[in-house]
């Protein structure tokens, strides 16, 4: 059995945070399923990455090259082609390997597992299961890793970033895109991403429309899509067929979190990943949680930063040099749709929350109360939108008891 | 024309057209957004990336990137060009792919290393 101070499940952006920060003074193992480090990043060669901490637009490969070169020169125990099966409450670690099954005794563990994409399963389309039907991830990976290109005339459902992206990564790679639809009634992904990716190659976008049958035996032959009313459900009379040979579907992505659930780590159904306090520590002592297992972020900065903070506490954890403090929980008030962490450690000082908002508020007021309803921090914002996550900072001073977060005109 | 400021979240939607005497802007709300806008119409500029096909590497292909912005009217050039290249393993992450593309000024870079296998 090897025996580390930190485990860390997960070689992403997160991850390769975690691990690098935790092994400023402690033994850590990091563990992935796959058979490079970066997780996602190294398929998403686009740029947009890395704005906040390196001040330059990088690509996903460039982003991830500058951890992974970095976790090389350190003595972190780095396992790949390794898949975590079990974790234990007491921190024992059951993965297999091409070593055949590992066991591991950690003090610490980080679990940095990310998110997977929502499939047509959970979207419920009905209709034969020919090939040709990819989630956008998949085509992302085939495409851009492997050199693949998995059709010719492509259908994209749903308009988040990922969707944009590859609407443009399939034009430029030469295949007709036919048009992105979208099934709410304002585009989810970047105004950035809607010009660059769909306005700069005339691709359409038809918002309030959704894919309601998908056609063909063997390979997708096409899809009939159709207008939606307010509930978002189909209008009869305004179904469409669209001869295409491939369906993208960018529809969402979700925290993956089996193994927190199998140790029993309470999770937060608004978010889908655990609940942690601003140490990014759940509410079991000794296992932290950061990047997309704990929501879904917009930038993989604000991933890399949390990876920091869970990578520290948990080295300090498991140095036994971390106090026990009382938790202040923070509530979701007017206006505010999630907040993470949903706990402040009662001795931090300086805070950072990452929220998002419900609708849409112009000349917008964020504020954080006191149970007394007094004010303790506020800031303004020209607009707030729910496809804009945002990020507060304020300074504790003393106790306040539960705080909220809220959000007005 | 009419163009979406992508430089804040407020995404301005902005009115743009040559008159006599100069440029009718309307619709921007800061002044990032007014010179985003005129660059736009002037000459608007690219980040390109794709991958080229890689020889004896760990990967088939490898990502790339503009080194700086190309203008946008020769995204498929550069395209065309880059999609006729081959690349031997090992490359490691800035290598120069391809020099001055579509007589730009702007190298075509390694978004990574590839090891040989």
């Amino acid at each position: 059995m090897l025996e580390v101070d930190v485990a860390v499940i997960g070689g992403g952006a997160a991850g390769l945070a975690a691990a690098i920060k935790a092994a400023e003074n402690s033994k850590v193992i990091l563990l992935d399923r796959n058979d490079e480090l970066g997780g996602v990043l190294p398929q998403c060669i686009h740029d947009g990455f890395g704005n906040f901490i390196f001040k330059k637009m990088l690509t996903g490969p460039e982003y991830t090259q500058f951890f992974i070169d970095k976790i090389e020169d350190l003595p972190v125990d780095v396992k790949l082609e390794t898949t975590v099966i079990d974790i234990k409450k007491d921190k024992r670690i059951i993965a297999i390997s091409r070593e055949g099954l590992l066991e591991i005794q950690a003090k610490a563990v980080v679990l940095a597992m990310g998110c997977r994409e929502r499939t047509r399963n959970q979207i419920l389309i009905p209709g034969y299961r020919p090939a040709g039907i990819y989630t956008a991830g998949t085509a992302q990976r085939l495409i851009n890793i492997d050199g693949i290109l998995p059709g010719r005339r492509v259908v994209i459902l749903g308009s988040g970033d990922i969707g944009l992206i590859m609407a443009r990564r399939f034009k430029l790679e030469g295949a007709e895109v036919i048009g992105v639809y979208e099934i709410q009634s304002s585009p989810n992904g970047l105004p950035r991403n809607i010009v660059q990716c769909l306005e700069d190659y005339n691709i359409p976008l038809h918002l309030s429309h959704t894919v309601v049958n998908i056609h063909g035996l063997k390979r997708v032959e096409g899809v009939t899509v159709a207008k939606v009313d307010g509930n978002l459900q189909p209008i009869k009379g305004t179904e469409q067929f669209i001869p295409c040979d491939t369906l993208i579907l960018a529809v969402g992505l979700i925290p993956e979190n089996e193994l927190s659930k199998e140790i029993g780590i309470p999770i937060d159904t608004v978010t889908g990943g655990p609940f942690v306090d601003n140490y990014m520590e759940t509410m079991i002592p000794g296992f932290f949680a950061c990047g997309n297992v704990v929501q879904v972020y917009d930038l993989v900065d604000d991933v890399t930063l949390t990876g920091e903070i869970a990578g520290r506490y948990a080295s300090f954890y498991a140095k036994g040099i971390l106090n026990q403090t009382r938790r202040i929980p923070v509530f979701r008030g007017r206006g505010i749709d999630r907040v993470v962490p949903q706990f402040i450690r009662e001795d931090s000082k300086d805070v950072t929350l990452y929220l998002r908002v419900k609708n849409i508020i112009r000349d917008a007021k964020i504020y954080v109360r006191d149970p007394n309803d007094n004010i303790i921090y506020e800031t303004k914002r020209r607009i707030v939108k729910p496809a804009v996550m945002e990020k507060i900072r304020f300074t504790l001073k003393g106790f306040y008891g539960n705080l909220t977060v809220g959000v007005e005109r | 024309m009419k163009i979406t400021c992508i430089k804040c979240p407020l995404s301005c939607s902005i009115d743009i057209k040559k008159e006599e005497g100069g440029l009718k802007i309307e619709g921007y709300e800061c002044e990032v957004g007014r010179r985003y806008a005129i660059e736009e119409m002037e000459k608007p500029m690219r980040i390109l990336t794709t991958t080229v096909a890689v020889k004896k590497g760990i990967h088939p292909v490898l990502p790339v990137r503009t080194e700086k912005e190309i203008p946008k009217n020769l995204l498929f050039d550069a395209i065309e060009i880059l999609s006729n290249i081959i690349v031997e393993a090992p490359i490691q992450y800035g290598d120069i792919v391809y020099r001055n593309i579509c007589g730009t000024g702007v190298n075509v870079i390694a978004s990574r290393d590839i090891k040989r296998i």
